[in-house]
């Protein structure tokens, strides 16, 4: 028991915690999390735990002879996660029912809690211990360990023990989303197609340029034959294998009337092919073999590329879990269940003996934990805070208000309307074009004869592919996601971008968006006659921390910095009791803390009889939460003295400190609401604070109250973005035009949004807006040049002058082009308030930020 | 330039060896994680115990 070790703890940033970990500081931070330690911490010897869950797993690790986490943690700059005993509950359900083998004895199990080096080692080698575990891969991105079971082991045996280990470390399994395996499939059959077309293409070029040269310097006509034959095999086969997906689409297309970019590709592709053959058999001299594999090659790289930026993101979000705890799966209506501290509640229900608070922030927005007692209902999903309770489960699995409120995000997001991207917009007027042009080809060369006639008006419709134009959306969208990933902003649809170029309007949440969630001190005021000594205040700071009631942590936070060197953990307390929702009291020998609501603390001590001038007790008016804090000297039931020391603390949440430099910017170019579920005191308070007019604020909305306030603006025809990160913003998230999901958002506003912020913080809005219209402007640059090149090569083509040569080399050279200009318009400047950032991101939401 | 009828043919066959292994590679999963193997080199593993596919 050292309390020296306690003193000057308030560094919170990351770079202080990494030095920590090698200089004499490293006793001021936990081993294990490095987050600095509190009263709370545990002390023992050369190694400080902030908490029971790090001191477990660091020993755990030790002796199971992991210790080299550690080096490699350091490493790798990182630190461990952050455990408290509720995630190091060993799951009761089965695993079993989320997770099974394939006929090979493979398994994948979802890790989210794995970020670097470290943790691949680490896992790898732990899930590799197990009897009967053959192999075992980590893939960091997907966060997935594929293991690989022995068949004539007991599988489920296996399956358990490792699940059990991994859950005993602190990385719990979760189950996977049933996407990620065909991910994989499709990935793997379009990198097929993209290499076979590549082969082609390269091998035809060869050919053809050999061909192209013997025209100019001579070349053997067999030999010529010779090669156009081998050509031919190759862009066939080019066509039947990875090209068939064009004309699949095109048929589709045809099929339901609708016009697809595929069509007018597949048309030239065709003809293409059709007139090659043709030249073939008959000895004529127009080959457009080269050109054929050109365009399938480039057309399916650029589709490649796009693809693989979007299943990045869309991995970031993670498997949706929800907060329903994999037990759920379990319940059914009429079962009693006991629910403990820390655990989420399994199902919607009411409870049958006990009393708690709970917090449903992540459910209904409300930010103060509500008291539930017996006869109470309560929901799934909501975080059981200080008391074990009994439950009758009402609703379970599907019929939880939860799994009710994500069906209704994914009607919300399929009924969004649909807004025609530009490439969509462009593209009847090019396929008219195109059947102009054509028609105006074989007129003018009508009269020189039927066979040259035809032979232009195929040569116009193989070079108007619209190659470039295909590739100049994929590109410059996948461009920008890139540069947008760099500045940690994750975009996850393809059309998200145009999208947000629309954009007029913005509607904010306010807990977790505006404010950072974490009730803080405002002011502190002594009441009474009394001066608090130092020590008193230790004392109540200890005492509150016991709390998990973000009032008391705020407060005990305060504390805690106002005086780090009275730090102590060896107060004799004989009694702790906490009230749920209302207060609680500590007794000491020689003192006895009360701390509370005010009403309660005054009905507390009269009930005691320790009856004293408190003064005039504030109620619960102002906007933030009041909490009155009383230390009494007393002795077994007696009261001391006469004059306690009496402290009122008024505390409030924190607004971001960018918000109101990025307010004044977005105020002005943008319709602002504020859209919030909690009290009309507080919602009024933040608007205050950040600027946004009286009228434009609206508080305590339910999920549907937000929905449908967002359905009313896209209704009056306002493009919307929504801004939020609980559940309760989910499917207002997914009705927007756009919906953004910021930092330390649940899993599920995460999935539903397209777009996230991973750093907390208004100010990437206005600069995502910003970035979303220039690139807008990039995509009608490059559309301008790629047609610029189409119509060039029919100018040409219609002059009768096009060689064959000068085709196969237009494709190419248009994509190069659009490539170029993609990349030299990065819109860097527009980043103004970040700098780059890494772009392999550890964790979305990490513990120490 | 005779030659060139044998040899054309050969080239292309070659070509075919590299792109079946290709394929063979890609369904094998090689290909299915690119960015994982970038971090393992921070690992440097003195017990090359436990087997390693």
């Amino acid at each position: 028991m050292n309390p020296n070790n306690a003193t000057d703890v308030r560094t919170s940033n990351v770079s202080s915690k990494l030095n920590a970990t090698d200089s004499p500081e490293k006793h001021k931070v936990c081993a294990h999390c490095a987050s600095p330690l509190n009263s709370e911490s545990l002390f023992s010897g050369d190694n400080n735990f902030c908490c029971q869950g790090c001191q477990t797993v660091y020993h755990l690790l030790r002796t199971d002879g992991y210790a080299r986490y550690y080096e490699l943690l350091a490493d790798s700059g990182k630190s461990g996660g952050r455990l408290d005993s509720a995630s190091l509950q060993q799951d009761s359900s089965d695993p079993l029912r989320w997770v099974s083998t394939d006929e090979c004895g493979l398994l994948s199990l979802y890790v989210p809690g794995m970020s670097c080096a470290a943790c691949i080692w680490l896992l790898e080698h732990t899930v590799l211990r197990e009897p009967g575990v053959v192999s075992a891969r980590v893939n960091l991105e997907q966060r997935t360990i594929l293991m690989k079971i022995d068949t004539d082991s007991n599988q489920s045996e296996v399956i358990r023990s490792t699940i059990r280990k991994l859950q005993s470390y602190g990385y719990p399994p979760a189950p996977l989303a049933r996407k990620l395996k065909s991910q994989n499939h499709q990935t793997r059959k379009d990198l097929v197609n993209l290499g076979i077309a590549g082969a082609a293409f390269g091998n035809v070029m060869l050919l053809a340029t050999s061909i192209y040269f013997g025209d100019v310097w001579g070349i053997d006509a067999g030999m010529a034959r010779f090669f156009n034959w081998w050509s031919f095999s190759i862009a066939t086969a080019c066509l039947v294998w990875p090209g068939r997906i064009f004309f699949q689409h095109a048929l589709l297309a045809l099929k339901s009337w609708s016009l697809h970019i595929d069509l007018p590709i597949a048309i030239a592709l065709s003809v293409a092919w059709v007139t090659s053959v043709y030249a073939l058999c008959t000895g004529g001299a127009l080959f457009y073999f080269d050109s054929i594999t050109g365009l399938v090659f480039l057309l399916l790289l650029g589709r490649y590329v796009n693809a693989r930026i979007v299943e990045r993101a869309k991995n970031l979000s993670g498997a949706v879990n929800g907060l329903l705890p994999p037990e759920s799966a379990d319940c059914r209506p009429g079962d009693i269940v006991t629910v403990k501290v820390g655990q989420n509640f399994p199902a919607d229900g009411t409870i049958a003996d006990g009393k708690t608070t709970v917090d449903e922030a992540a459910l209904t927005g409300e930010s103060r934990p509500i008291l539930k007692v017996s006869g109470d209902k309560v929901l799934g999903g909501s975080r059981n805070l200080s008391g074990a309770v009994t439950l009758t489960v009402d609703a379970a699995g599907e019929s939880t208000w939860i799994r009710q409120l994500e069906h209704r995000i994914d009607e919300a997001s399929r009924g969004r309307s649909h807004i025609k991207t530009l490439t969509e917009k462009l593209l009847p007027w090019f396929t008219c074009g195109t059947m102009l042009l054509t028609i105006v080809a074989g007129l003018l060369w009508w009269p020189s004869g039927s066979a040259k006639a035809v032979e232009v008006m195929c040569v116009v419709l193989i070079v108007s592919c619209p190659c470039a134009i295909a590739l100049a959306a994929p590109l410059s969208m996948t461009i920008a996601f890139r540069r947008a990933w760099e500045h940690g902003v994750i975009i996850k649809n393809h059309d998200c971008l145009e999208r947000l170029a629309t954009i007029d309007s913005i509607v904010l949440d306010k807990t977790g968006t505006l404010t950072k969630g974490n009730p803080s001190v405002k002011s502190c005021k002594i009441m009474g006659l009394a001066e608090p000594t130092p020590d008193d205040l230790a004392l109540a700071c200890s005492v509150l921390s016991k709390s998990l009631h973000p009032v008391a942590r705020g407060i005990a936070t305060w504390l805690k910095e106002k005086l780090p060197e009275h730090f102590r953990t060896d107060w004799p307390f004989i009694n702790v009791e906490e009230f749920a929702g209302e207060g609680m009291i500590a007794e000491c020998a020689d003192r006895t803390v009360i701390a509370g609501k005010g009403k309660w603390v005054a009905d507390f001590l009269a009930l005691k009889k320790w009856n004293h001038s408190v003064g005039s007790i504030l109620e619960d008016g102002d906007e933030g939460s009041s909490c009155l804090v009383c230390v009494l000297r007393t002795e077994g039931s007696e009261l001391r003295e006469k004059t306690p020391t009496t402290l009122l603390f008024n505390l409030h949440d924190n607004i971001h400190e960018d918000c109101g430099f990025a307010m004044k910017g977005l105020l002005q170019k943008f319709n602002i609401w504020l859209l919030s579920g909690d009290r009309r005191v507080s919602c009024v308070a933040v608007a205050n604070a950040v600027g946004i007019a009286q009228e434009n604020v609206i508080s305590t909305a339910t999920p549907e109250a937000k929905l449908a306030f967002i359905r009313s603006l896209s209704d009056a025809g306002r493009k919307t973005m929504m801004v939020g990160d609980g559940i309760n913003d989910a499917p207002a998230l997914a009705a927007a035009t756009v919906g953004v999901a910021v930092k330390g958002g649940v899993d599920i506003a995460l999935s539903s949004a397209d777009v996230f912020l991973t750093k907390p913080g208004l100010a990437r809005i206005a600069e995502l807006i910003d970035f979303a219209r220039y690139t807008r402007h990039t995509l009608v640059l490059l559309l301008i040049t790629s047609t610029a090149y189409n119509l060039v090569a029919v100018s040409l083509a219609l002059l009768g002058i096009l060689h064959p040569g000068i085709a196969a080399l237009i494709m190419p050279l248009a994509s190069l082009t659009v490539l170029t200009l993609a990349n030299v318009r990065t819109g860097e400047h527009l980043w103004k308030s970040s700098t780059l950032w890494c772009p392999l991101p550890s964790r979305l939401q990490e513990s120490q930020s | 330039m005779e030659v060139l009828y044998f040899m054309v043919p050969l080239a292309l066959a070659f070509a075919g060896v590299a792109v079946v292994s290709f394929i063979w590679a890609v369904k094998n999963g090689q290909y299915d994680d690119m960015t994982t193997p970038a971090h393992r080199l921070l690992v440097e593993d003195n017990d090359k115990s436990g087997k390693k596919d």
